[in-house]
């Protein structure tokens, strides 16, 4: 194996490099490089095309598991999910909480279902050595009696499995990690997509060319190294640096969930679907959710959403062991796009869910790399093994600490019941704010220490308080109600936003100079994103609340989010 | 001669008046809340008449639901925006007549009211800026205690009723010289009209903002209607009706329980999605292959926008991704003319049930006078 050839130093301009390393994505395995690389020394931009967690990391099951499914075929891919879900504990202890699933296990037609749950009880076996590394619990080989005494909305089985697993949301994940970041001098351009990855004569790459999709500002930013962390979208992003998209293939894979109302069962059921896949349902935060589907996705990146053929498929198989579900009230869906690798004539479940790191120095671009691949569990490892690369490139930094030094947040236990009685929050309320802040929720009860008007709850159904809405606004780069959604879930509960969007429209424009009108149109935009979102799902449960809503916007705004003018005399005219 | 009225939102007390009123004694069968005990204060949709017999029996109507009708007027709501209606609940303000004035802006500091960010809403307005029209935040302590930062709108509404508050928020208003009109959150009362009382004892007019979804403009709304039924000398049934049964001479409900009314024709006004009126029936599930349906038998199937609405082809139902949710808005039965149900000779239909999209209350107030004086003309 030859030496890496020496770093060009300066740009064809003659100009000093302004970076070590442009990251391009902020998804996990983006802002989990920025992280890293800031905390080994070097000086890193971040630049993501939408906004942080946009993609499969605030889209995806929202489990740091150690993916059992995984075991038969990949046991790399479990080892290093349960070794890496154990560090992210240690550093987000805030984000994560336990998911306990139950397998319950049915008579087929040639298979007895004592040996189906033997095979069951030695595979799990098997997986407990793994759990340790993930402070997981052993699992359990329960009875018939067990398991509806657990759940007694399971149809009669017999018998099953426990196993044990983490929840976390993902878009604080990613958040967490790009602030810390920040804070340690990293750069982080949200909103803004790569036009160029530039390149010398001879073929390196030295920097990016972006355009702020806000303001339309354009500018060149310059670095020794860029990483194209962009998950689905990595084909494109080299595409950019005038290689084929061949360079950094994958075979994207489309993953929607559904969530309902609430959380319709206290453990999670994983089951099998009509063409044998493991689907789940699962509680999760204040909800529970269905999924997940896995197929060939061809469509736009920007704009994944679930149709009702795969909503259909995840009721069907969840209805088969836990039939109340057909009275459940879906509320939602996310969709994201898997980047898996690349691999032909196989099923999608068969794919590998490894990560590799592509040196495009083989495609005559050195400087250039692409992660392909991986999974939220393992994001950090990822991340580390990328950094890695960059300091052997460097030949500096410091050894890795991403799995020692706490994320935002992750550094102190804070007792929800002392933001009741320091902040006079309702219970739920400190939970909740707690749960996505960790100790950096003290900051957000000392808003509302010096603005009392702050502790005012905006969204009923999460809750969420002004006061965190203008926090994630001045610190953690939210820039529409989108955006506050996404890490806060604000207008993700049963109202789907119909109480709260418009509100958090008209903070977010006066926290970033925009006018009143403008704030409302951001409002729109989110209830009609959310709207396009849910009508896969919509059942006879939710038809009602659905009409009222279209009537209630109609009313309040002037327009629903589905006649985007409002009428002539609301606020302001702003184009 | 008898005219029986299903529902008793704005269609069906339309309805119930307009056939009282040619002469026919009226039975209204009602199961409580609606779309109506939800709507927002604000009458929208249709332009109403103003003159001829119509435009009597609605002013007779819009004084006993406390509603004030005005072909120009312009509400604010409780979203910061301010848009045309053609009347509301007599507690909202009509800012229309105040243009070039200075409105002021009641600022409580409960949960539900962002009264600062409410301020610029309204002042950046287009319709403000054009008019030169002022508004002014004005704190007022309003408060008893901390507590009612967080109470419902309707608990905090209805402390202002109690035996001295109305004198002395008279008081403080009067204390604040300066603004020509006073707007409130959807506070004034729930059974009082204190929006009345503090326009006369203060001088200025004094109103609120519209209610949000099951607010407390759809409860006066319900105070109301109990009123207007007795007046109507309505026999009232409480209960729900299961099926229609149409016969040679009369028309016939069956309600939950078993019993049956029968009368001369009947007026079918029990709302839309709603008011489940019209549901959305199996979908998702594989039990029955399922689609829009009316929530009692016996009458014909339904129409959406002019087409018919069939069970569709699929046993896991409607896809809304597909259809698109408003087909929730204009799913209803197929009329022609005043409201008579297509296929069914003495059933008359008003309101959601036959609403073009979108809904409104001007649609339910205006199809349910047509429907009543059809209903009754027929039974004659």
């Amino acid at each position: 194996m030859s030496l890496a050839p020496q770093l060009l130093e300066r740009d064809p301009r003659g100009l000093e490099l302004e970076r070590d390393v442009i990251v391009i994505g902020g998804g996990v395995n983006g802002v989990g490089v920025l992280r890293d690389a800031t905390l080994r020394g070097f000086s890193v931009s971040l630049f993501e095309r939408n906004d942080l967690a946009f993609g499969a990391s605030g889209n995806s099951s929202g489990m740091i598991h150690g993916g059992p499914r995984y075991l038969s075929y990949d046991p790399d891919v479990t080892y290093s999910s349960c070794l890496d879900s154990g560090h992210i504990q240690r550093v987000a202890p805030h984000l994560l909480f336990r998911i306990p699933f139950l397998m319950p296990v049915f008579e087929q037609p040639g298979i007895k279902a004592q040996a189906t749950l033997a095979a069951y009880d030695g595979f799990f076996t098997l997986y407990d050595k793994y759990q340790p590394l993930k402070a997981g619990k052993p699992h359990a080989r329960l009875s018939a009696g067990d398991l509806q005494t657990l759940e007694p909305g399971l149809v009669p089985s017999q018998g099953g499995v426990s196993f044990d697993e983490w929840g976390i949301d993902g878009a604080r994940l990613c958040v967490a990690n790009a602030r810390d970041a920040m804070e340690r001098g990293g750069e982080v351009r949200v909103h803004t997509t790569v036009l160029e990855v530039l390149r010398r004569e001879d073929g390196s790459a030295y920097g990016v060319r972006y355009r702020d999709r806000l303001t339309g500002e354009v500018g060149v930013r310059t670095a020794r190294l860029v990483v194209n962390a962009t998950g689905a979208w990595a084909p494109l992003t080299a595409s950019l640096g005038g290689l084929k998209p061949e360079a950094a293939r994958l075979r994207p894979g489309k993953g929607i969930h559904v969530f309902l109302d609430r959380r319709v069962t206290n453990y999670a059921i994983a089951t099998k679907a009509i063409d044998g896949r493991q689907v789940f349902l699962m509680p999760w935060q204040n909800l529970s959710v269905l999924g997940t589907t896995d197929d060939d996705y061809y469509g736009d990146l920007d704009d994944v959403l679930a149709t009702g053929d795969e909503v259909r498929y995840l009721f069907q198989a969840v209805e088969r062991v836990f039939p109340s579900i057909r009275e459940a009230r879906a509320i939602g869906t996310w969709g994201g796009v898997r980047p898996t690798l690349w691999g032909w004539g196989m099923n999608e479940d068969r794919l590998s869910r490894e990560h590799e790191i592509l040196n495009h120095a083989q495609d005559g671009a050195d400087g250039l790399y692409s992660m392909v691949g991986g999974k939220l569990a393992s994001y950090r490892l990822f991340s580390e093994e990328m950094t890695d690369v960059i300091a052997a490139r460097l030949g500096r930094g410091s050894p890795c600490q991403s799995h020692q030094l706490a994320l935002p947040g992750g550094d102190e236990v804070v007792d929800p019941m002392r933001l009741v009685l320091e902040g006079g929050m309702e219970a739920v309320t400190a939970t909740r704010l707690e749960y996505r802040h960790g100790s950096r929720s003290l900051r957000i009860l000392e808003r509302m220490r010096r603005d009392p008007r702050e502790a005012a709850v905006a969204c009923a159904c999460e809750p969420v308080t002004v006061a965190e809405i203008r926090y994630v606004i001045d610190q953690e780069l939210a820039t529409s109600v989108e955006d506050v959604s996404r890490r806060t879930r604000l207008g993700l509960g049963a109202c789907a936003g119909m109480r709260c969007a418009a509100r958090c429209g008209r903070i977010v424009a006066d926290a970033t100079g925009k006018s009143p009108a403008q704030g409302l149109a951001m409002a729109m935009r989110f209830l009609r994103a959310s709207a396009r979102r849910r009508s896969a799902a919509i059942g006879a449960a939710q038809a009602r609340s659905e009409a009222l809503a279209l009537a209630s916007l109609r009313a309040e705004l002037g327009a629903t989010a589905d006649e985007p003018e409002p009428t002539a005399a609301a606020a302001g005219d702003d184009t | 001669m008898n005219v029986l009225v299903l529902g008793a939102g704005f269609a069906g007390l339309a309805a119930a008046l307009a056939a009282r009123r040619a002469g026919a004694a009226v039975t209204v069968v009602h199961g409580g809340a609606g779309a109506s005990s939800l709507y927002a204060g604000s009458v929208d949709g249709p332009p109403l008449p103003e003159a001829g017999p119509e435009a009597t029996l609605l002013s007779e109507l819009a004084a006993a639901l406390g509603l004030r009708l005005s072909p120009k007027a312009l509400v604010a709501t409780r979203e910061g925006v301010l848009r045309p209606s053609r009347g509301a609940d007599s507690a909202v303000l009509d800012l229309a007549p105040l243009a070039g004035k200075c409105v002021g802006l009641v600022d409580v500091p409960r949960d539900d009211w962002d009264a600062p960010l409410l301020l610029r809403s309204f002042a950046e307005s287009s319709w403000a800026r054009s008019t030169g029209t002022r508004f002014e935040l004005v704190p007022l302590d309003l408060l008893e205690k901390s507590s009612q930062r967080r109470v419902s709108p309707f608990d905090f509404a209805a402390s202002f009723e109690r035996a001295e508050r109305p004198a002395w928020l008279s008081e403080v208003l009067k204390s604040h010289a300066g603004p020509d009109a006073w707007l409130f959150g959807p506070w004034l009362g729930v059974k009082r009209d204190l929006a009345r009382e503090l326009s006369a004892s203060s001088g200025v007019p004094v109103g609120e903002v519209t209610s949000p979804p099951g607010g407390v403009a759809g409860a006066r709304f319900d105070n109301r209607r109990d009123a207007l039924l007795a007046r109507l000398e309505a026999e009232v049934v409480a209960g729900r009706a299961l099926e229609v049964r149409q016969a040679a001479g009369s028309v016939g409900l069956v309600l939950e329980g078993g019993r049956e009314l029968a009368a001369d024709a009947l007026v079918m006004a029990a709302g839309g999605f709603v008011s489940g009126a019209i549901r959305l029936g199996g979908a998702l599930s594989g039990a029955e292959p399922a689609g829009f349906e009316l929530a009692l038998g016996g009458l014909p199937a339904l129409q959406a926008r002019g087409d018919l609405v069939e069970p569709v082809s699929s046993l896991f139902g409607v896809d809304l991704a597909a259809r698109g949710r408003q087909v929730l808005e204009h799913a209803g039965l197929a009329v022609s003319g005043p409201g008579q149900v297509s296929g069914a000779a003495r059933v008359f239909a008003a309101g959601d049930l036959i609403a073009p999209a979108p809904p409104s209350v001007g649609h339910a107030l205006r199809s349910g006078l047509r429907a009543g004086a059809a209903a009754a003309a027929f039974g004659s």
